[in-house]
């Protein structure tokens, strides 16, 4: 299980972080390097591909308008986002300890991820308006899947030998579920998370591109066919941000959670 | 015959009694004859009284313990604990198995006080009951400690403090040094040994090391397998608890002898 992971303690651990980290930087900065040098060298047009100083102006040039969509499409992020977690959360409870709701339900939970999002945005569009909401329908609709399938599983994956000693030891149902398997699930719920975290941003672009009155998505959409070509860029560096800084968040609360798990190595020391 | 101990006095029934117990498994295709683990098993165990189950591998021992848990019915016959038949016995059996069982999120003292939290025990007055008893099991100063952090053996005797704390009447052990190395398994053999002469338990213990099993037990109960039988019954007239020096004693020798004699007549494909 590599989502465990244990959480740095004290200062010493970040110099290990900075070593962690810089590779990753070193490629972003040669990639970026490299697309400024080749824009310049071969003299591509700015609305067909600016450079990354020609994006990184623009962001600072419309950071208030940037800020107000980011502002819009965050908003359905967020509010997608949880209700997909309490949703995604209470259905794969209700599937774990009802057998018919399994057979019965949980077809249908993995049969509607193969309806592209795509499609459906647009008669959420129709039925229920322009507004935020059907946004935030997107958003849950995208999120949800992951949450319910990695939950539904890691509550299936309790070791039946650690269940038999609860029973030994005079344990309920219920308490078999509360003491062993919800434990035994909750790194699964944060994998689930951390993909729910990235494709919610994801599902608000698309809610946003079928027809919205802002938000990053729509900013993109109306910029394209201007050929404002480095404010879409702009707006897709301003997403990103936002995609892995609920990632992170989600990432925090996990650690925090399973600060008490054993690491992924080196279990168990004889 | 075997079991016929708690007749003896007449009056206390024994603390755990099994009696022409029988257990199968439904056959798994249809015209298949159904699989029979164990049959007619009867064996009774005093409250304060140590018996060992040897056997070689797949004899159904295992089976029987989960049996005498309450974790499977029997067939045919049935379990009694205190004189009551067929009660429910989830939760009055302590079990404690070859693997630790621990959950790795807990604390060796969250861990401990497992049955008594499931019982319902307000969680400080558990806290202090499991904290209580820690030094005594060789836990003093590592009871905020996470399982993962432990060696095997110590895993092991949280694991048995675990088990005993609820004070249930009966303790079934499986196998539970299996897994560890010679030296610690000598070592907690030992301290089990001491331990357990302080309880009052009816204790069973399920193993495939003859020492052992003459080390701890008041009496030694010979399995068979396919089906599992008890095929021999021999009492230890060594005084408990015995130090390891014991294997040398002539009397030691001589039951080891009769035991690894019973196991050879039967035995299995290994042991």
């Amino acid at each position: 299980m590599s989502i465990l992971t244990t959480p740095p303690t004290g200062s010493r651990n970040l110099a290990r972080l900075v070593g962690e980290w810089a590779p990753a930087l070193a490629i972003g900065l040669v990639a970026i390097a490299i697309w400024e040098f080749a824009v310049r060298i071969f003299d591509v047009q700015r609305w067909l591909l600016p450079a990354p100083s020609v994006i990184a102006g623009e962001i600072g040039a419309s950071w208030a308008l940037l800020m107000r969509h980011a502002a819009i499409t965050g908003q359905e992020v967020v509010i997608g986002f949880l209700v997909a977690a309490v949703a995604g959360v209470a259905l794969a409870t209700a599937i774990t300890l009802s057998r018919l709701l399994e057979r019965s339900i949980y077809p249908f939970v993995i049969a509607s991820q193969t309806i592209p999002i795509i499609t459906i945005a647009p008669l959420l569009l129709v039925w229920i308006g322009p507004d935020i909401t059907s946004k935030v329908i997107v958003v849950a609709l995208i999120s949800f899947f992951p949450i319910v399938v990695n939950l539904v599983d890691g509550l299936r994956a309790t070791d039946r030998e650690m269940a038999d000693m609860l029973r030994t030891l005079g344990a309920s149902r219920m308490q078999v579920f509360m003491k062993l398997k919800v434990p035994m699930a909750l790194p699964y719920l944060f994998s689930g998370l951390k993909i729910a975290a990235v494709v919610a941003v994801i599902g608000a672009v698309i809610g946003e591109w079928v027809g919205a009155q802002g938000g990053l998505g729509w900013l993109m959409r109306v910029s394209a066919p201007q050929f404002q070509t480095a404010r879409v860029f702009a707006s897709i560096v301003v997403l990103s941000a936002m995609a892995v800084s609920l990632f992170l968040v989600v990432a925090a609360v996990e650690r925090w959670a399973l600060r008490n798990y054993p690491r992924a190595t080196g279990q168990g020391s004889d | 015959m075997i079991g016929a101990d708690n007749r003896i006095d007449g009056v206390t029934p024994s603390r755990l009694e099994v009696r022409e117990m029988a257990r199968s498994f439904p056959a798994e295709r249809r015209g298949e004859a159904p699989g029979e683990v164990l049959r007619d098993i009867s064996l009774s165990v005093r409250a304060g009284e140590f018996v060992a189950i040897v056997g070689p591998s797949g004899c159904g021992k295992s089976t029987l313990l989960n049996v005498i848990a309450g974790l499977q019915e029997p067939t045919s016959g049935y379990v009694a604990l205190d004189g009551e038949r067929n009660a429910r016995r989830l939760g009055l059996v302590a079990y404690m198995h070859q693997r630790d069982l621990l959950l790795p999120w807990r604390t060796v003292l969250e861990n401990a006080r497992l049955g008594l939290e499931l019982q319902g025990m307000p969680l400080n007055e558990a806290n202090r009951r499991a904290g209580d008893l820690t030094a005594r099991f060789g836990l003093g100063g590592v009871e905020q400690a996470y399982p993962w952090r432990l060696s095997g053996g110590m895993r092991q005797r949280v694991a048995l403090l675990r088990a005993t704390l609820p004070d249930q009447g009966v303790l079934l052990l499986d196998e539970p040094f299996g897994a560890l190395d010679a030296i610690t398994r000598a070592d907690l053999q030992q301290w089990l040994a001491d331990v357990l002469d302080r309880e009052d338990k009816a204790v069973v213990l399920v193993t495939h090391d003859v020492e052992e099993a003459l080390l701890l037990a008041d009496r030694v109960l010979v399995m068979s397998s396919s089906p599992g039988r008890i095929i021999e019954n021999i009492t230890v007239d060594l005084p408990r608890p015995r130090s390891s020096e014991v294997v040398t004693d002539s009397r030691f020798v001589e039951l080891k002898r009769r035991l690894l004699a019973a196991l050879g007549l039967h035995r299995g494909a290994a042991l």
